[in-house]
């Protein structure tokens, strides 16, 4: 018995995976060339093609994320009107230091976001209210 | 607090541009609950009252879009705690019916984190000193097999000065306009009072 399961190990071993032999389950499409010249491009390429009036979030040199609105192309840069409650200068950001950059699509409003920001606040302030009676109140 | 004023000033350090607004005076109502484990701390019972209405004003000065100092002033509502002991009287066992009132008028001063920058609803965490004039009126009434007795302490006024901390929101219903909510806590011996909030403020 110890002989047939040594053979049926040592032939499993040896044989190449049963997963393996079926052929990839997922394709791994290989690494894209890192360079950043060509990333650039890309983004550029997409950035220029955005339509004027679209609510952009950009990310650039330093990992900082800006959100706005598109106002302006130019052959080497976007001019963006930043996305805020007090009106702030325009941001202008050249290809060269944009990292990442996608269209948002409007999805909420001022009002939405007050109501949730109160309810959320409220609910809070009530469930930790109830958890320090619970936890401190006696009878 | 010393940590948060500590933030305060390396974060004014680091940053050129001053805030978006210097100031914002802001008034709130609350429900108001407090502890009173010294007085009622025998067999477990319920030593909070809870049915106070709190009403507040504060001030608050902006040094960053983040860090800002308030200085805040309110009262609560007289608000009844209602406790009873079993005691001797004239060596016969009597009970003892206790009737509290407390109201308190307070001020305070503490150093508030608002999360975010510019946005239309910041989280905030504040912490400070909070000092309390607190009013206590007592009256007792005495059960026993004599006849029953009723005494009236007199009124008095305690300072208390404590530390507190805050938990909340402001959620802007236009670009200076806020509504806000929050709950503070006051401690001493742990938790002392909680009062949650909500009102209104505006920046300027």
């Amino acid at each position: 018995m110890k002989r047939f399961i040594a053979s049926l190990l040592c032939a499993l071993f040896a044989a190449p995976g049963c997963a393996a032999s079926q052929g990839p389950r997922t394709q791994v499409a290989p690494p894209l060339p890192a360079a950043p010249a060509i990333q650039r491009e890309v983004l550029g390429e997409f950035a220029r093609q955005l339509p004027l009036g679209a609510r952009v979030r950009a990310t650039v040199t330093g990992n900082r994320t800006i959100r706005g609105t598109l106002l302006k192309r130019t052959d080497v840069a976007l001019v963006i009107q930043p996305r805020a409650r007090v009106a702030e200068p325009l941001v202008e950001i050249p290809f060269s230091s944009l990292l990442a950059i996608e269209q948002e699509h409007k999805s909420n409003s001022t009002g939405k976001a007050v109501a949730i920001g109160a309810a959320v606040g409220v609910g809070a302030a009530l469930g930790l209210l109830l958890l320090i009676a619970a936890a401190l109140g006696g009878d | 607090m010393a940590l948060l004023l500590a933030g305060a000033t390396s974060a004014g350090a680091q940053t050129t541009a001053g805030p978006l607004f210097r100031a914002d005076v802001s008034g709130s109502l609350g429900w108001f609950n407090a502890g009173k484990s010294e007085i009622n701390a025998s067999d477990g019972r319920n030593d909070w009252y809870n049915r106070s209405l709190y009403g507040g004003a504060a001030f608050a000065w902006y040094w960053t879009d983040h860090w800002k100092t308030e200085i805040e002033g309110g009262a609560s509502s007289n608000a009844e705690l209602r406790t009873y002991t079993q005691t001797l009287v004239n060596g016969r066992p009597a009970t003892m019916y206790s009737e509290h009132r407390f109201s308190t008028r307070r001020l305070a001063i503490g150093q508030q984190y608002q999360f975010y920058r510019n946005v239309w609803v910041h989280p905030f965490l504040a912490a400070g000193l909070d000092l309390t004039w607190e009013d206590h009126n007592r009256r007792d009434d005495i059960y026993s097999s004599l006849p029953s007795q009723s005494e009236r302490a007199p009124a008095r006024t305690e300072l208390l000065a404590r530390p507190f901390a805050t938990v909340g929101l402001k959620a802007y219903f236009n670009s200076q306009t806020y509504f806000r909510t929050d709950m503070k806590l006051t401690f001493d011996s742990g938790v002392d009072e909680v009062i949650i909030r909500i009102g209104v403020g505006v920046d300027f």
